[in-house]
């Protein structure tokens, strides 16, 4: 049961069929923040949605986001520890974001359609790769996350 | 024959990043080989380092096009800014300075077992295109930051 997205070159409309097939998957969803995108609920809270252009290219984008404690680190520290993991590592795009919550971003490429196992596997690695980055930057991330 | 990359459940990463090299020339795409064999370079709009990641179900590909930062830009401060307001702001792609002050910016393909020419030609071709759109946006801060 492929998520079909031939001809869909809009984003809303393309996230909105992702997440009727999410639902048809057996994942829960829930309504995010602002837009059309979605969270998914699961080990952890992604928050998805699909970047699609007029040449049948999907891009599904996924983000979890966290609270930090105030005052444990400045916008300047926090800006050269996201650096430091986004040079150092190559999963995932961390930054600050303006409501100074930490961002952890993933993207899967796709052209018209999505298999089920592709999906399942990409949520299930970066799951994986967030199991990871907390772990190698505990010290930290323990202290600064809300 | 089929034209798509097909990996071995047995390959490592390194085996299917060769593997990967030699099907991308093999369909047209300028290829390089570098002195450390997992990764090969990659030419196209923009020069590439291409490495293969992740595990036989679920392969990583890392395309990353680097630039020596500039002998005038020493503010590491502004660099983690500026970093931080692209990766920020936009969904194109993973950007960094490393401690030489040199800027990567990284895309990642994630697939299966095999990998067809068009979701290959697509994911390149938006790495140009993405790597050009944010020069072009940001162009004084990259002739700023860029040598």
């Amino acid at each position: 049961m492929n998520l079909d997205l031939i001809g869909i070159d809009d984003n809303e409309a393309a996230t909105r069929s992702l997440r009727e097939w999410c639902q048809q998957l057996g994942y829960r969803t829930k309504d995010a923040d602002g837009d059309v995108s979605f969270v998914v609920v699961g080990a952890r809270r992604w928050i998805i949605g699909i970047k699609a252009d007029r040449n049948s290219n999907h891009r599904l984008v996924a983000t979890c986001i966290f609270g930090t404690t105030p005052g444990y680190m400045s916008k300047e520290e926090w800006h050269k520890f996201c650096n430091d993991i986004n040079a150092r590592l190559n999963i995932g795009k961390f930054c600050l974001n303006n409501a100074d919550m930490f961002e952890i971003q993933f993207s899967l490429y796709f052209l018209e359609t999505l298999n089920p196992r592709l999906f399942r596997n990409f949520l299930a690695q970066i799951d994986d790769s967030m199991a990871h980055i907390l772990k190698e930057y505990r010290v930290v991330l323990e202290a600064a996350l809300e | 024959m089929s034209l798509k990359l097909s990996l071995d459940v047995g390959m490592d990463s390194e085996a299917a990043g060769q593997a990967l090299a030699k099907w991308a020339a093999d369909i047209g795409f300028h290829v390089k080989a570098l002195s450390s064999p997992e990764r090969f370079g990659l030419r196209s709009r923009y020069n590439y380092t291409v490495t293969m990641a992740g595990t036989a179900e679920m392969r990583r590909i890392i395309l990353i096009a680097a630039f020596n930062g500039s002998p005038n830009h020493r503010d590491p401060d502004g660099k983690a800014r500026f970093a931080n307001q692209i990766n920020m702001d936009y969904n194109v792609c993973k950007i960094a300075f490393d401690q030489d002050g040199s800027l990567y910016l990284e895309f990642v393909l994630y697939f299966e077992a095999e990998l067809t020419p068009s979701l290959w030609s697509t994911f390149v071709t938006k790495a140009d295109e993405g790597i050009a759109w944010l020069n072009q946006k940001h162009k004084a801060e990259f002739d700023d930051l860029i040598a």
